[in-house]
C-alpha cells in the first residue's frame, strides 16, 4: 500500500507533501517554544544569585549559578512538609476519587436499577455547577466540622467533583464485550464479583488515567486549600509558593521561589510525561462525545 | 485628628518607663502549676528578612523564643498565615470555628471592624490592676490610636509610617541634590524629569502597597483629609483636590510608575525607578536587597504647609476568650512591651513608641523626622465593611494618579461608591 | 425416605431463602455501588447549592453568633453595586474573548499535529504542549510576571529593540485582561488538545483509506470525515470551556492582577472571592453564587437546545 501510495504519486506532490509537512514542524516548534518559554525562566532563576533576578537588562543565565536557592528554600520554609502535604492530599484525593468512581461508572454502564437516568443525570449535572458556587457553604461546613487546616478538609469537599471521570469509566466500560460479563453471570458470579474480577482488570489502563488525571487536578487545586489549609505548616506547594515574596517588609526571595517552583513541576511533569500515550488512548477508547 | 510626635512621646511615657521596664522579669502570680498555658499568635512576619539576614529568624519570632526562654506559664506558638487580609482571615476562621486565637496582628484601619466584628478584647478586660503600670511604656499619643470609646483595643506594636526611599547613585548620576528634590513637590517635579532622563526615560517615582495609604499622607500634608472629624468621607476639598492632582501631573509627565503593587518594588530594585514610597518597616528588607546606595527622605511638603503623614502598621489583638488565654496572653503583652522584648523588636525597622532609649536604624531618620512632626493615625474604616470601603478608595487612588479618570470625577465616584459600602 | 425428604426441603428452603437473599444483594447492589458518590455530591454540591441561597438572604460576617434575616437586601445591593456591574462585564469579556481561543487553538493544533503524527518529535512536541496544564497556577502565572513585567520584563524589551513604546501591561485597563486570557490559555489548551487529538484518532481508518481509495487528498479527507466525525467532541468542548472559562482565570487574576488594575480583569467569581474571603460579606458571597448559578443553568439551557439542533452523533 505505502509503496504503491509513492509509486503513483508524482514526485512534485511529494515534495509539496513534505513540504507542508515541514511547514507544520515548524509552527508547532514555535507554540511548544513559546509554551515552555516561562520555564526556561523558572529553571535559569532556580541558580541565579539574589542580585541577578531582576536587572534592568535581561539576564538570560545565571553568571555564577548556585545550588544556593534549593537549601535557602527549604531552611527559610517548611518546604518538605509542603512537599509532603502536596503529595499526601494529592495521592489521597486520587484514591477517594477511584474508589467511588469506578464503582459507579460501572453501575451506569451495565446495571438496570430503579431511578438509574436520574441519578446519572444528578451526577453529571454536577459538570455545570461552578465550583466557585459551592466554596461560601462548604467553608462555613469545614470550618463547623473543625476541618480546618487538616487533609479532610481539603480533600472530602473535592471527591464529588468526578462526574467526568465517572463519565470517561462509564463509556470505557461499556466497550467491553457483553460476553466477558455474560461469562461472568454464567458461573454465578455476583455483581460485586463481576465488577472486582473481571471489569476491574480490563478497564486497567482507565483506571490509570483518572488516575493521573485526578493526581494533576489536586497537585495543583488553588483556590480551596488556599482557603483551608491557613496554618503555615499545613499549606501546600501550590499555595505556599507566594510567601517567598508576599513580605514586603522582607527582601524577595524569587530564587529560592523558583527553586521550589521546580521541585514542584517536577512530580506531575514526569508523571504526565510518562503517561501521555495511555491518556490518548482512553480517551479514544471512551469516545469522549458530549 | 490625632497628632503625635517623639517629644510629647518621652515626656509622656518617662515617668512610667522605668516601672514598665521590669515587668517582663515579674513573676506571674497567676501561674498554674499543670504545664504551661499554649496560645497563639497569628502575625505576618512569617518570610525572614532576607538577604545575608535571612539566615536569622524575623524579629517577631525572635521576641517569641525569647519570651519562651523565661517564661515558665506560658509558651506562644507563632502562627504565620500570610499578608494582613489572609492573617485575618485566618483569625475569621478560627473564632467562627469556636477556636478563637489569643492574639492576633490587627492593622489600625481594621480597627472598628475588629471590635464590631470579630469581638476583640479590651486591654483592661486582660490587663486588670497592671494596665497602667504597663501600657505607660507606650507614649499617650499613640495609645490614644487604639482608643475606641474609653477601651484599649490593642497593644501599639508594629508602628510604622511611609517614606521615600531613593536610589542616591542615580540621583548623582543626574546630578539632583535629594536634599533639594524631596523638599516640596514643587522641587520634585522639576528635578524628577533629570533623574527620568539618568534612567533612560523610565518612570521616577513608585507609590507603593495599597494606594489609599500613601494618599492620606499626601492629601493630608497639602491640608486636605480622608474621613473628617464628624466620620464623613471627604475627599472633595479643594486641597486634596490639588494633592492628587500633583501625583496625576507626574504620570502625565511618564515620571509616576503605573505597574501593578507586585511590580514596583522589584523595579526599584533593579534600578529602574529611583523612588520607592513605601513603608519604613521595609528598611531591613530593602537595604540587604539593593545593589546601590539606599537613601531615605520624608514626604515633600506642599510649598510651606505643614507636613502631615499617616502613620501605619498594626497592633496587638487580644482575641482570647477563656480566662487562661487571657491571662497568658497578657504574660506575653507584659514582655513584649518590657525593654528587653521591645529592644529584640526594634530590629525590624518599625518606630519606637516607647520610652526606651534605643538607637535609630540608619535611614529610619526620615521616619523619625516625619514622627516629630507629627503623624496622624491611619483612616478608621467604620462598619462591617470597613476593608471593602478602604479597598475601593484605593482603586479610586489609582485610578486618580494614573489618568484613567480625572481628580474631579474620580474623587466624585469615589465619594459615591465609598458611601454607599460605609452607609 | 421421610428423612431423604426433610433433607430436600430443608436443602430447598435454605437454597430459595439464599436465592431471596441473593436476590435482594442484587437488587440493592447498584445502589451501593453508587451510594459513596452520591452522599458525596448530595452533602457537598446539592446540599450547599440550597445552603447558599439560604445564606444569600442574612448579613453576616462568619463569625458573629447571629445571622440578620435581611431578605432580598443582598440582591439588590449587587443589582445597585457598580463594582458587581463591572465585574459582570469583565466576565462577559473572558466568555467572549477565551471560548473561541480555547476551543478553536487546540482544535487548529490538533490538526496541524495529525499529518506529522508518525515523526518521532511527536510526543516531544505533546509534552511540551501539555506541560503548563500539569504546573500549578500560582507556580505558572508567576514565571509570566517576569514576561509582563513593564520595566525589565521580557516584552517590553523586545518591543523596545524594535522601536515601540513601552506598554504597561498589568496596570493598563486595555492590556491586562489580554494578560489574563493569554495566560489562561497557555495553562488550560493542553487538555482540550488531548481531547481533540483523541478524537481524531478515534476515527475509524477504513472510513479514511475508503477515501484515499476514492481519490480525495488529505484536505479532503478532514473535512469530509473527520470534521463531522469530530463534532460532539467540538460541542462537548465548548459546553465544558463556557461554564468553566471563568473558573479558569482565577489563579492568573490572583497572581497577575489581583483584579486590577481598576478592577478591569476582576470576574464575577473573583469579586465572590473577595466578597466572601476579603471583606467578610457572607450573605453577598452568596448571593453572587446563586446568581451564578443560575446564570450557569441558563447558558447551559441554552447550549443543549443549540446542540440538540444542530448536532447529530455519529
Amino acid at each position: 500500500m505505502c509503496t504503491m501510495a509513492s509509486f503513483i504519486t508524482p514526485t512534485g506532490a511529494r515534495n509539496r507533501e513534505s513540504a507542508g509537512k515541514l511547514l507544520l514542524h515548524l509552527i508547532v516548534i514555535v507554540l511548544c517554544v513559546l509554551t515552555i518559554f516561562p520555564f526556561f525562566w523558572m529553571l535559569s532563576t532556580a541558580f541565579k544569585q539574589a542580585d541577578e533576578v531582576f536587572t534592568r537588562d535581561i539576564q538570560w543565565l545565571p553568571e555564577n549559578p548556585t545550588w544556593r536557592n534549593f537549601p535557602d528554600a527549604f531552611n527559610y520554609f517548611p518546604v518538605a512538609q509542603w512537599f509532603w502535604n502536596s503529595l499526601a492530599i494529592s495521592v489521597l484525593t486520587t484514591i477517594g476519587k477511584i474508589l467511588i468512581s469506578v464503582p459507579a461508572a460501572f453501575a451506569f454502564a451495565r446495571l438496570k436499577f430503579r431511578f438509574d437516568k436520574l441519578i446519572f443525570a444528578l451526577v453529571l449535572a454536577t459538570m455545570i455547577v461552578p465550583g466557585v458556587v459551592t466554596v461560601v457553604p462548604n467553608y462555613v461546613m469545614v470550618s463547623r466540622l473543625g476541618w480546618m487546616n487538616t487533609w479532610a478538609g481539603v480533600i472530602i469537599p473535592s471527591l464529588p467533583h468526578t462526574a467526568f471521570f465517572v463519565f470517561l469509566l462509564r463509556q470505557y466500560i461499556r466497550t467491553l464485550p457483553q460476553e466477558l460479563i455474560d461469562a461472568a453471570r454464567v458461573d454465578g458470579a455476583t455483581t460485586w464479583q463481576t465488577l472486582v474480577q473481571i471489569v476491574m482488570p480490563n478497564i486497567r489502563p482507565g483506571i490509570a488515567v483518572v488516575a493521573i488525571l485526578a493526581f494533576l487536578g489536586a497537585w495543583n487545586q488553588y483556590l480551596w486549600p488556599l482557603l483551608i489549609l491557613s496554618d503555615f505548616e499545613s499549606k501546600t506547594l501550590a499555595t505556599g509558593m507566594q510567601f517567598f515574596t508576599s513580605n514586603a517588609e522582607s527582601a524577595q526571595m524569587w530564587g529560592p521561589m523558583m527553586a521550589t517552583a521546580t521541585i514542584a513541576t517536577l512530580p506531575p511533569l514526569i508523571l504526565y510525561a510518562l503517561a501521555q500515550k495511555q491518556i490518548i488512548n482512553t480517551f479514544v477508547t471512551s469516545g469522549i462525545k458530549g | 485628628m490625632t497628632k503625635l510626635n517623639r517629644r510629647t512621646l518621652v515626656a509622656g511615657a518617662a515617668a512610667a518607663g522605668v516601672a514598665a521596664s521590669t515587668i517582663g522579669s515579674m513573676p506571674n502570680a497567676s501561674a498554674r502549676q499543670d504545664g504551661p498555658v499554649e496560645i497563639s499568635f497569628y502575625h505576618i512576619w512569617g518570610t525572614p528578612p532576607g538577604g545575608e539576614a535571612a539566615a536569622t529568624m524575623h524579629p517577631a519570632d525572635q521576641v517569641i523564643e525569647a519570651f519562651n526562654a523565661q517564661s515558665t506559664t506560658t509558651r506562644v506558638t507563632s502562627q504565620t498565615p500570610g499578608n494582613y487580609y489572609e492573617t485575618l482571615q485566618k483569625a475569621q476562621a478560627d473564632l467562627a470555628a469556636g477556636n478563637p486565637p489569643a492574639l492576633v496582628i490587627t492593622p489600625w484601619s481594621n480597627i472598628n471592624y475588629a471590635n464590631e466584628g470579630l469581638g476583640i478584647v479590651p486591654i483592661q478586660d486582660v490587663a486588670g490592676d497592671e494596665y497602667d503600670t504597663v501600657m505607660a511604656a507606650i507614649t499617650p499619643d499613640v495609645l490614644s490610636l487604639v482608643d475606641v470609646e474609653g477601651q484599649t483595643l490593642g497593644v501599639p506594636y508594629a508602628f510604622s509610617c511611609p517614606v521615600f526611599y531613593y536610589n542616591a547613585d542615580v540621583l548623582e548620576a543626574a546630578g539632583v541634590d535629594p536634599a533639594v528634590m524631596f523638599k516640596d513637590w514643587a522641587s520634585f517635579t522639576t528635578e524628577a524629569p533629570k533623574v527620568q532622563a539618568a534612567l533612560g526615560g523610565n518612570p521616577v517615582i513608585a507609590l507603593s502597597y495599597n494606594k489609599d495609604w500613601p494618599a492620606q499622607s499626601i492629601i493630608q500634608s497639602n491640608g486636605g483629609r480622608i474621613v473628617d472629624d464628624e466620620g464623613v468621607f471627604s475627599v472633595d476639598s479643594p486641597e486634596a483636590m490639588e494633592a492628587m492632582q500633583t501625583i496625576a501631573d507626574l504620570d502625565v509627565a511618564g515620571l509616576y510608575d503605573r505597574g501593578t503593587t507586585a511590580e514596583l518594588r522589584p523595579s526599584f530594585v533593579a534600578g529602574s525607578t529611583a523612588v520607592l514610597v513605601s513603608s519604613i518597616a521595609s528598611l531591613g528588607g530593602l537595604s540587604a536587597e539593593v545593589q546601590f546606595k539606599l537613601g531615605t527622605a520624608p514626604f515633600p511638603q506642599f510649598g510651606e504647609k505643614p507636613r502631615s503623614a499617616s502613620s501605619g502598621g498594626s497592633f496587638i489583638g487580644v482575641y482570647a476568650q477563656d480566662d487562661d488565654q487571657k491571662a497568658a496572653a497578657w504574660e506575653f503583652i507584659k514582655f513584649a512591651l518590657s525593654e528587653a522584648g521591645y529592644t529584640i523588636w526594634m530590629k525590624t525597622g518599625y518606630l519606637n513608641i516607647t520610652s526606651y532609649e534605643i538607637p535609630v536604624l540608619p535611614g529610619q531618620e526620615a521616619a523619625y523626622t516625619q514622627l516629630e512632626e507629627g503623624l496622624t493615625s491611619e483612616t478608621r474604616w467604620p462598619g462591617a465593611r470597613a476593608s471593602e470601603a478602604q479597598a475601593t478608595w484605593g482603586t479610586f487612588v489609582e485610578r486618580i494618579w494614573a489618568n484613567d479618570v480625572t481628580v474631579e470625577e474620580g474623587l466624585g465616584m469615589a465619594i459615591d461608591e465609598v458611601n454607599s459600602i460605609i452607609a | 425416605m421421610a428423612a431423604e425428604n426433610a433433607q430436600l426441603h430443608r436443602e430447598t428452603t435454605a437454597s430459595q431463602r439464599g436465592r431471596a437473599w441473593y436476590r435482594f444483594r442484587e437488587q440493592a447492589t447498584p445502589y451501593l455501588l453508587t451510594g459513596p458518590l452520591l452522599i458525596l455530591i448530595g452533602v457537598w454540591i446539592y446540599y450547599p447549592l440550597i445552603y447558599s441561597a439560604y445564606l444569600s438572604f442574612f448579613d453576616w460576617n462568619f463569625v458573629r453568633p447571629d445571622k440578620d434575616f435581611v431578605g432580598w437586601d443582598n440582591f439588590t445591593r449587587l443589582l445597585n453595586d457598580p463594582r458587581f456591574e463591572r465585574s459582570l462585564n469583565a466576565t462577559w469579556i473572558y466568555i467572549v474573548a477565551l471560548v473561541p481561543i480555547q476551543v478553536f487553538l487546540p482544535l487548529g493544533l490538533a490538526l496541524a499535529l495529525w499529518p506529522i503524527r508518525k515523526s518521532r518529535a511527536q510526543s516531544t512536541y505533546r509534552i511540551m504542549l501539555f506541560s503548563p496544564t500539569v504546573i500549578a497556577y500560582s507556580v505558572g502565572a508567576v514565571m509570566w510576571l517576569w514576561i509582563f513585567n513593564p520595566l525589565q520584563g521580557f516584552l517590553n524589551h523586545v518591543l523596545i529593540d524594535f522601536g515601540y513604546e513601552r506598554v504597561n501591561w498589568l496596570s493598563d485597563r486595555d492590556t491586562a485582561i489580554w494578560c489574563v486570557i493569554i495566560v489562561a490559555t497557555w495553562k488550560t489548551i493542553g487538555f482540550n488538545l488531548l481531547l481533540y487529538m483523541a478524537a481524531l484518532e478515534a476515527v475509524p481508518n477504513d472510513y479514511i483509506e475508503a477515501a484515499s481509495l476514492d481519490g480525495a487528498n488529505h484536505w479532503q479527507t478532514m473535512r469530509s470525515i473527520r470534521f463531522p466525525l469530530i463534532t460532539p467532541t467540538f460541542f462537548f468542548v465548548l459546553v465544558t470551556t463556557i461554564i468553566s472559562v471563568n473558573d479558569d482565570v482565577f489563579g492568573a487574576i490572583n497572581v497577575l492582577t489581583d483584579g486590577g488594575p481598576f478592577e478591569s480583569t476582576t470576574n464575577v467569581i473573583y469579586y465572590l472571592y473577595q466578597q466572601g474571603f476579603k471583606y467578610f460579606q457572607i450573605g453577598a458571597a452568596s448571593a453572587v453564587s446563586i446568581i451564578v448559578f443560575l446564570a450557569t443553568i441558563l447558558l447551559t439551557w441554552v447550549q443543549f437546545r443549540f446542540v440538540e439542533k444542530h448536532v447529530h452523533y455519529g
